[in-house]
């Protein structure tokens, strides 16, 4: 009896580590190749032509119906970088685009855990320069939320020292600014928090980054980068939302970089 | 509703203002629910709408 039993849990264990070695085959070698899809009815409520960009897909919504106006927004996903335009992006985008009446450029840019922030800038780095040639500065909006919110805000800081055109204003919605998590107000707000896990996010974020020390680069956590250049940031937060304490941190942080400066 | 709208200018430009909502979950402008109500969702979108 005993025999068997061990037999069984050797298959079992076997098994095991059979499904969980498919499950990381899977999530190395196909998750970051993922290409986001136009779900059905999103074309009923919007315009939207896909281009393509670097090999990846490029989404331009523009309103259905109406004039549009001369204003364009790039803007940025969230989905902790693991995760392509889900639908409720593609339902928002196209609410947004019609009631803005303005131009919204989406890049389908490369995932984590097969992708890392350096290949995700030197798509949509090179891409916001290619907008800039064709878009007044005064018309031009980066807009991004949670993972795609941390993006907008190291884009635009990236663009600050790098000197090149800015945009007239950057939207930032429920932005994650510190992948570290290390700010001790999240373990507060965790408890309100329905949506996010601190501890899973950790882990998506040092993937972005591929290695922990780059964690603190601005790039991956926008909270650690230059603020001398940003000019126009406005941000939607909520108080039962982890990544509100960062936001205020945020602000904090700049204000007393703005002081030492000012010295 | 947005409670503690804050603005932030500076001699250097920067300017940063944080618009928050009490009570409200991670990007709850987005998914259109999960706050206190519809109703809330709601106003805060109509909020991005004119920030354009």
């Amino acid at each position: 009896m005993n025999k068997k039993r061990k037999i069984v849990a050797i298959i079992a264990t076997i098994l095991f580590i059979i499904a969980i070695g498919d499950i990381l085959i899977y999530v190395y070698f196909f998750r970051g190749n993922i290409t986001s899809k136009v779900p059905e009815g999103v074309r009923e409520k919007c315009n939207v032509k896909e281009e393509v960009f670097q090999e990846r897909n490029v989404f331009v919504l523009t309103p259905k119906g109406k004039k549009k106006t001369e204003k364009v927004i790039f803007y940025l996903h969230g989905g902790s970088y693991v995760s392509e335009l889900t639908p409720t992006y593609w339902n928002f985008l196209s609410d947004y685009t019609q009631d803005t009446r303005t131009t919204i450029i989406v890049p389908d840019y490369p995932l984590t855990p097969q992708y890392h922030y350096k290949e995700v800038f030197e798509m949509i780095t090179p891409l916001y320069k290619e907008i800039v040639k064709k878009v007044k500065s005064e018309n031009l909006i980066i807009m991004g939320d949670s993972a795609g919110g941390g993006m907008a805000l190291a884009l635009t800081q990236k663009i600050g020292q790098e000197e090149l055109t800015k945009p007239s204003k950057t939207i930032l919605i429920s932005p994650w600014l510190d992948v570290t998590m290390e700010n001790s107000e999240i373990k507060k707000v965790q408890e309100k928090d329905k949506m996010l896990n601190a501890e899973i996010l950790k882990l998506a974020g040092i993937s972005y980054a591929r290695e922990e020390e780059d964690t603190r680069n601005y790039l991956v956590s926008p909270i650690y980068g230059p603020i001398e250049s940003l000019e126009n940031i406005v941000i939607y937060t909520g108080t039962h939302d982890i990544l509100n304490p960062d936001v205020h941190r945020f602000q904090d942080m700049a204000k007393q970089k703005r002081s030492r400066n000012n010295d | 509703m947005f409670i503690g709208f804050k603005i932030w200018p500076s001699r250097n430009g920067v300017e940063i203002t944080i618009k928050e909502t009490q009570g409200a979950v991670h990007d709850w402008v987005i998914n259109k629910k999960q706050s206190e109500g519809e109703k809330l969702v709601e106003k805060d979108y109509q909020k991005l709408i004119e920030e354009i």
